[in-house]
């Protein structure tokens, strides 16, 4: 990162190409279409190239940062959007135009830490599990959710802290695949 | 507020999900700055929310995000390299970072024209000098924009345009030097991406000059281009 904070775009690239597919999966899944994923992911990893020297070690993988940029930019694009024309219209066969193949051991190792994760959210109570998935990866705010399940947005917030907890308490072992 | 709860707790879940709508999220995160319990529980709970990044059915990126992003990141460093110390200085010959093959052919006849709209003429000889070892000549732009000045510095087998009061390119756009060898064919397409520094600029043209009739700027995407999609606004000719 050091050599991408002082304009290496061959440094660049290797933190592409280390991190591009994780996080058109992750684009994918929020936006639901591969344009859209398209158009995050790209402009994701401009917005980090052209802020990497805000990277800071301390408080994560540089995984973790690119996904979190991913994150945000998707939620961005979603809220723009038309409010609720956000269902999920996947492009139909890409995710076997475009699935992954598992090619090292530190991928192999993410794999099955995803589904150790996704396991741990199955696992929580329907009520729960739903106002994360709707938050987290469909860019719902609160008030938005409290108002499409037609609950009190406190409890709203408390099905969010709640679930996070289990998981917490289910993945506890949890230590993030450092590359 | 005890040392064990706060009556903002509930809203840990709802931050690190990022739930929170504008401006809360930013008066939330204010809090946590005096707040022991819920920083504490967002210690808890945000390597769970790191997590989820990772919880979805993985997939291998298209390739054409790849080069749309290097292509950008690669035009943007150059120009950070320019921009340093030496901006105003003449750069340094670069290793081909990029290569840009399958040339499409740029129509003689839109080359004329371009040129011809320019009012190219002649470049004239202005100066001779050397410095022991190659004799540099300084030969006037036969065209350049109105207001710029526009040299280009000849030595031995290499080159540098040498500019002054140039615009920068257009927004999303950048200067791109080409060579052309004349005798029908298509000018070749240089790495040399350029932007100015108060109107000034100077810049190698790398690359082999052998049989190189002129020199042409023209300002493209971000990136460089296979073939010019403008028309040049520099010419310079070599003799």
């Amino acid at each position: 990162m050091q050599l991408v904070r002082r304009g290496e775009a061959e440094a660049f690239e290797v933190v592409y190409e280390r991190h591009s597919s994780a996080a058109f999966s992750l684009a994918y899944r929020m936006c639901g279409s591969r344009a859209a994923a398209e158009d995050v992911v790209q402009e994701a990893f401009l917005s980090l190239w052209r802020s990497g020297a805000r990277y800071d070690r301390a408080r994560g993988s540089v995984r973790t940062w690119v996904l979190g940029i991913v994150h945000n930019r998707a939620i961005d694009g979603l809220r723009r959007s038309v409010v609720h024309d956000r269902r999920r219209a996947s492009d139909e066969g890409i995710e076997e135009r475009f699935e992954a193949r598992e090619r090292t051991e530190v991928e192999v190792a993410r794999l099955d830490e995803a589904d150790e994760i996704r396991q741990a959210l199955l696992n929580l109570p329907v009520e729960q599990s739903h106002v994360i998935e709707l938050a987290y990866f469909g860019g719902f705010t609160q008030t938005e959710i409290a108002s499409m399940l037609e609950t009190p947005i406190g409890t709203v917030k408390g099905r969010m802290r709640l679930g996070l907890e289990k998981m917490r308490a289910q993945l506890g072992g949890l230590r993030e695949v450092m590359a | 507020m005890t040392a064990q709860t706060c009556p903002r707790l509930d809203d840990a879940g709802s931050y690190l999900l990022r739930a929170m709508p504008d401006g809360e999220w930013e008066h939330y995160a204010e809090h946590l700055t005096s707040c022991g319990v819920c920083s504490a529980k967002i210690a808890e709970l945000g390597v769970v929310s790191d997590a989820l990044l990772n919880a979805v059915p993985q997939l291998n990126a298209p390739p054409e995000i790849r080069d749309r992003v290097m292509s950008v990141v690669r035009a943007e460093s150059e120009l950070l390299r320019a921009a340093g110390a030496t901006a105003d200085r003449p750069a340094e010959p670069a290793p081909r970072r990029f290569r840009l093959p399958d040339l499409r052919p740029w129509p003689a006849a839109v080359l004329a024209t371009s040129l011809l709209a320019l009012g190219i003429g002649g470049g004239a000889l202005l100066v001779g000098g050397g410095d022991g070892d190659h004799e540099t000549r300084t030969i006037a732009c036969a065209s350049a924009p109105g207001g710029a000045s526009c040299e280009m510095q000849v030595a031995g087998d290499s080159a540098k345009l040498v500019l002054a009061g140039l615009q920068a390119p257009p927004e999303g756009r950048i200067y791109q030097i080409w060579v052309d060898r004349g005798e029908g064919r298509p000018p070749e397409p240089t790495e040399a991406l350029f932007s100015v520094r108060k109107g000034r600029a100077t810049v190698e043209v790398p690359g082999d000059l052998t049989g190189v009739k002129q020199v042409l700027v023209t300002h493209e995407p971000l990136g460089g281009s296979e073939s010019p999609t403008r028309p040049p606004v520099i010419a310079a000719q070599m003799a």
